[in-house]
């Protein structure tokens, strides 16, 4: 119930203000403090940001420099691919040249090797291949106790050929002689050598003293039906005088077989020429 | 190195290699078989101009009937610097009646695919 007395009343009043003023002070306050924690906020944003910014923009300096790491090493990987594919390139470039070199010495080499063991007139062995083959089948035929026979021809007034014809005509007719030579012997292991200027060395591994006169008359034949014309020659044609034999080696020296077929090519020109000397 | 006489035209026991700049030409012949890189350095920087400053340059290998080893090298050393120059066309003119152009040219096809190979 409100008081009717003055004095009451004003003290009421008072009492009122005071309160006023006290809650006054308290939103003060409170006001204040709100400030404060407003500010306290706003700048602490403000770091947590300017924090942030400054991580931001080390992160992204760090990704670039990262990029820019990544992008020198792809270069590096790159270029070192490239060379390492360049250099497998060059390897194998060289490598096959090499080869290539290597097969166009080996028939340089051969052609040579060819060339100094034919006669380059008739394309038959010449005297140093008919002496290594002669040294070789020599050996076999010793080990072998197996025969060895050589026949030896002497084209018949050949000079007077050459001195009718001249050496070109001369060269033809050779040519033509070894080709017949050829046509008659067909075993593999057979050698025909030019042994000088018109004789020719028949080497046949494996065939006795008959098989040797056999060949050697086979040889005669071929050159009557061949009929190679020579004028100043008694028998108007080209002839052989023959000189043939056989061996079972029991002797280091090969050369018994060459003095026994030079001998009986002696005898078979003293003998009237075209003619075969096959035995003793 | 047997021999020098033009600077644009190097020779020696066999062979020759000759700059033709108004052709946009080197040509190479004979038999070249000099003893390691280091003696065809000439050869190279000789090559080396050729390709400088040059849209366009022909080497002409086609009477080259010998290369050796190192020649090989210089020549695909020569190539790889013309892929990599990048400015300057390349032609190489081969035989075919010479055994080895066949295969070694198309390896150094293989170092440059841009270079233009000719077989007469």
């Amino acid at each position: 119930m409100a008081s009717t007395d003055p004095y009451v009343k004003v003290l009421d009043i008072e009492q009122t203000l005071a309160d006023l003023n006290q809650t006054m002070d308290q939103l003060r306050q409170e006001r204040d403090d709100l400030e404060i924690a407003l500010t306290t906020a706003v700048e602490h944003g403000d770091a947590i940001e300017a924090q942030l910014e400054m991580a931001n923009r080390q992160l992204q300096k760090e990704v670039r420099e990262r990029r820019a790491i990544e992008a020198q090493l792809r270069q590096l990987v790159a270029t070192i691919s490239q060379k390492s594919r360049d250099l497998e390139v060059v390897l194998q470039t060289i490598t096959e040249h090499s080869d290539q070199m290597d097969l166009h010495w080996l028939d340089r080499y051969r052609e040579s090797e060819d060339i100094a063991r034919k006669d380059p007139l008739t394309g038959l062995a010449n005297r140093r291949l008919l002496d290594e083959a002669m040294t070789q089948e020599w050996a076999r035929a010793r080990r072998q106790r197996g025969w060895l026979a050589m026949i030896m021809c002497d084209v018949d007034h050949f000079k007077s050929f050459n001195d009718l014809h001249g050496h070109q005509a001369g060269d033809v007719c050779l040519r033509r002689i070894a080709d017949t030579f050829r046509q008659e012997l067909h075993r593999q292991t057979d050698l025909i050598a030019r042994y000088g200027g018109e004789e020719f060395v028949l080497l046949l591994p494996d065939t006795d003293e008959v098989g040797a006169q056999r060949v050697a008359e086979s040889i005669q034949k071929a050159f009557e039906r061949a009929a190679l014309p020579h004028e100043n020659s008694p028998f108007g044609r080209i002839t052989l005088s023959i000189g043939a034999a056989a061996m079972i080696p029991d002797q280091d020296d090969e050369g018994a077989l060459f003095a026994e077929v030079d001998r009986r090519l002696y005898l078979a020109k003293q003998q009237g020429r075209n003619l075969i000397v096959a035995s003793a | 190195m047997t021999g020098q006489t033009l600077t644009n035209s190097l020779s020696g026991e066999g062979y020759a290699v000759e700059f033709h700049p108004e052709q946009d030409c080197v040509r190479m012949s004979g038999a070249l078989r000099l003893g390691g890189l280091a003696e065809y350095g000439p050869i190279s920087a000789m090559l080396e101009d050729a390709l400088n400053g040059r849209e366009r340059l022909v080497l002409d290998l086609s009477e080259l009937e010998f290369l050796n080893s190192s020649g090989i090298a210089t020549l695909s050393k020569f190539v790889i610097l013309a892929r990599n120059h990048g400015d300057c066309a390349l032609v190489i003119c081969g035989s075919r009646d010479i055994a080895w152009q066949g295969k070694s040219l198309n390896n150094l096809k293989r170092l440059m695919p841009a270079l233009e190979l000719r077989f007469e």
